[in-house]
């Protein structure tokens, strides 16, 4: 029984807006900016990778936003961000100097520590390599705590990759694989053209030692969940980042409700096997 | 048998088209194959024409492109080592479906389609094989078309909501 | 308190008197009373705002009130409002800001009490479940555990069932068991009008002890638990709730969804009556010199097209997904997030709804055709 006077007033430190400033604007497409932002000064921000962070735009609104920069940079927060609504669009606009209110970081990331030892498979669709940035920078600069790892990469076409230059230093990296398709090439994209999944055929997983993380548009996930378990991967260690809508961010404004989850704070990293029963279903 | 021969029947036999085909089937279509090299660039075939030659890719990549008015080559697909190229010389009309473009340096065994068709035409067992082939990469690439005529990144409609 | 102790007797003109002790305890009393055609849940000064006399008749979208014989003070069920319009108001103001950059988080009164009159047992489970969700997560809200540091719980067992109640199928009613101050059964006798009282816990041991009472006979309690298993035997609506969260998990593509659909006209009235519905979203408001900017939260709606809207549109953008949303969260994905259904059997969407959906009847029909899966028809 819970009597009336147990309430927790405790707010979490998280959870109150605060302001950070921006420090840097990188167009990445056409409609598609990272912004960093500065903490306000004496403090540091951190986060874990696949968290998301609820973006402030003043006089327009909130929006949930995947913290997509490395974890160890504790002075530069960044998000990136595409033009789609109010939000967003104003988000876009910003330039340096400028002002985002800011709450979070929010959620249940990847799963960085059971991962440790094994092989990691990124598998990322259009805007949806954001959330999983954050992983490569801590695969890369702890790159001994982890087996093979594996980048396979698609976006709608050439002008929509994000982080070229990271793509570039990437893939010249001997201790990893990096693989980018694009579903329409043009006369100078020299890379592979087709769907994501269809970089599967050039990558050997070792499917008892593997884990996948994959994070794209619900589509291409359920093609990528089929193709990795086709590969033999089993269902508990394969992981996607959900997106649904999202007011509060801290699971009390409902929207987020995916089968008896809050995307916000039980995701938006869920694994495969959480998931699986509702994943894909019309209009879930 | 000349060196070039040689090579042929070992890049034959490790090309994953022709992995579980028996020996001696290797062998004879190894007599109407040889050795392509393309620059990067350089067209294969273009769409609408007849062109009788099969290829299996052994590396490199090759595009699949149409001509789009304004657009220049849209190139949809990509071919690379271990795959095959030119399926449509062993299906009637034989009229490419599209064209390729050689992306980077290439290395192929082209085998003359019409040899290959003659024989598969008297040996049912070779040409049970081959089918069973094409319809696998054929099946695949038809996957991968519904999945990009989806055009999941681009599904964007603007305006809908008053607060994203 | 161990709810074993003998139950206590006060007279209904006493009940007067609980008000005012309470309102001397510098409680805001807040009760039953009738307007707009309806008993609805506001600030009550003295039992004479009660709807004293008054009884109603309810039916799937059909809500009427009618004039007892008798003069008894809880002769009726629930109206439109539940406790969380209190406890978790419809309309909140979270922020203002401005645009110099400050932000004032907007405190809730803390030291606010309330008490709550004639808080039905589907009620008191109701604001259980709310405090489950909104209280004791990850992050509790901070509006609702203001408003729910100090409030009296009253609450009144259901002598006479609604015709759209089905508490006693879902195990929250007639009866309150636990969750109470203090808990009164109305006995309507001959020789009197009195209520039967039980104490749940300290506070409501000092409230009674401040108005006149005795201990209950043994006439007495029998009379109260009679009443009380004879509500249940009344109640007409029920819910099989043995195995219904894997029947409704199992049909996620039953035709019946669509069937409802049909009728289903997306007002969401369900949710805003409903007394755990605790979704909300956020608005922004500026003036027009854009100076300073308030973000408002009110209650949302899972039945509209936006509340599942990501860019490109809403995840549920038909009725019949919604509805199924809706219905598989209050019976079936409830319960594994928070350990009970989000249902307590009120009724209240039943009666509210324009067209007289019954969730009650939706349930039974999916589960006389388990396992029936819809055909698309072009």
């Amino acid at each position: 029984m819970i009597s009336s006077g147990q309430a927790r007033l405790v707010a979490r430190e998280e959870a109150a807006l605060k302001w950070m400033s921006v420090s840097r604007v990188v167009k990445e497409t056409l409609d598609t900016y990272t912004i960093y932002l500065k903490p306000k000064a004496g403090e540091r921000f951190s986060f874990k990778p696949g968290q998301f962070n609820m973006l402030y735009a003043f006089g327009v609104g909130e929006v949930p936003i995947s913290i997509s920069g490395d974890p160890e940079d504790r002075d530069n927060v960044a998000h990136t961000i595409r033009a789609v609504g109010a939000v967003t669009n104003s988000l876009t606009r910003l330039r340096e100097g400028g002002r985002v209110g800011v709450r979070g970081p929010f959620g249940r990331g990847w799963p960085m520590e059971e991962a440790m030892g094994k092989d990691i498979v990124i598998v990322a669709g259009g805007i949806g390599l954001a959330p999983l940035r954050p992983v490569v920078y801590q695969l890369i600069s702890k790159r001994q705590d982890y087996g093979k790892v594996f980048i396979l990469y698609g976006a709608r076409t050439p002008n929509d990759l994000l982080y070229k230059k990271e793509l570039k230093s990437w893939k010249g990296r001997m201790d990893m694989d990096v693989l980018v398709t694009v579903d329409k090439g043009d006369e100078t994209w020299k890379g592979n053209v087709g769907v994501v999944t269809m970089l599967f055929d050039y990558v050997k997983l070792d499917p008892d030692n593997t884990y996948a993380f994959v994070c794209g548009p619900e589509i291409m996930m359920r093609f990528t969940v089929i193709n990795l378990k086709n590969k033999g991967l089993p269902d508990d260690k394969i992981f996607l980042s959900m997106e649904r809508n999202m007011k509060c961010g801290i699971g009390i404004c409902g929207h987020c409700q995916f089968g008896p989850y809050f995307v916000c704070k039980d995701g938006p990293v869920f694994r495969y096997t959480q998931v699986k029963n509702f994943f894909g279903r019309h209009e879930f | 048998m000349s060196e070039e021969k040689v090579d042929i029947l070992t890049m034959l036999r490790d090309h994953p088209f022709m992995r579980d085909l028996p020996e001696k089937y290797v062998q004879q279509i190894a007599e109407f194959s040889s050795l392509v090299r393309f620059k990067s660039g350089q067209k294969v075939f273009s769409e609408g024409e007849v062109h009788m030659k099969f290829y299996l890719i052994v590396y490199s990549l090759v595009a699949l492109y149409s001509e789009v008015p304004s657009k220049g080559e849209l190139r949809f697909e990509t071919v690379r080592g271990g795959e095959v190229l030119g399926w449509s010389s062993l299906v009637k009309p034989f009229t490419k479906t599209a064209s390729a473009r050689v992306v980077e340096p290439t290395l192929a065994i082209a085998i003359d389609s019409n040899k290959l068709l003659e024989m598969m035409e008297r040996d049912h067992e070779l040409g049970y094989y081959i089918f069973n082939k094409l319809v696998q990469i054929v099946a695949s690439r038809l996957k991968a078309v519904r999945f990009q005529l989806l055009d999941i990144y681009a599904s964007l409609k603007r305006g809908k909501s008053e607060s994203d | 308190m161990s709810g074993k102790e003998r139950p206590l007797l006060i007279n209904a003109q006493d009940f007067d008197g609980l008000l005012s002790s309470l309102k001397k305890l510098g409680y805001t009393t807040y009760g039953p009373t009738v307007r707009d055609g309806a008993v609805i849940y506001d600030v009550v000064d003295s039992a004479n705002d009660l709807p004293i006399g008054i009884g109603d008749v309810q039916g799937p979208g059909s809500y009427r009130l009618r004039r007892r014989e008798d003069g008894a003070l809880f002769g009726y069920v629930v109206g439109p409002h539940s406790w969380k319009r209190f406890l978790h108001p419809p309309t909140v103001k979270l922020y203002t800001i401005s645009s110099n950059g400050k932000i004032l988080a907007s405190v809730e009164n803390a030291n606010q009490k309330m008490a709550f009159l004639g808080v039905r047992p589907c009620e008191l489970q109701a604001i259980r479940i709310l405090d489950k969700v909104l209280l004791e997560g990850e992050y509790p809200d901070p509006v609702y555990a203001a408003r729910r540091k100090d409030v009296f719980l009253l609450a009144v067992n259901c002598v006479e069932p609604g015709e759209n109640c089905f508490c006693a199928s879902m195990g929250t009613g007639p009866e309150a068991k636990e969750g109470f101050d203090l808990c009164l059964t109305e006995l309507l006798r001959p020789e009197g009008h009195s209520f039967l009282v039980k104490v749940g816990t300290e506070k409501g041991k000092e409230l009674i002890s401040s108005v006149p009472h005795r201990q209950a006979n043994d006439d007495e309690i029998e009379l109260a638990s009679k009443l009380l298993a004879l509500s249940r035997e009344r109640m007409k609506k029920k819910i099989e709730i043995n195995g219904l969260k894997d029947l409704l998990y199992r049909n996620l593509e039953h035709p019946h969804w669509d069937e409802v659909a049909k009728r289903c006209l997306a007002c969401g009235n369900c949710t805003m009556v409903c007394p755990t519905c605790f979704c909300t979203t956020v608005s922004e408001a500026t003036d027009l010199f854009l100076k300073h900017a308030e973000r408002w939260r009110r209650w949302d709606t899972c039945f509209s097209r936006e509340f599942s809207y990501i860019h490109g549109g809403p995840i549920r953008y038909s009725i019949s997904a919604r509805y199924r949303h809706w219905l598989m969260h209050k019976m079936a994905t409830w319960v594994d997030q928070f350990g009970t259904p989000g249902c307590v059997g009120c009724g209240r969407c039943i009666t509210w709804c324009p067209v007289g959906i019954d969730i009650t009847e939706e349930v039974k029909q999916i589960g006389k055709r388990d396992g029936e899966v819809k055909v698309k028809v072009e």
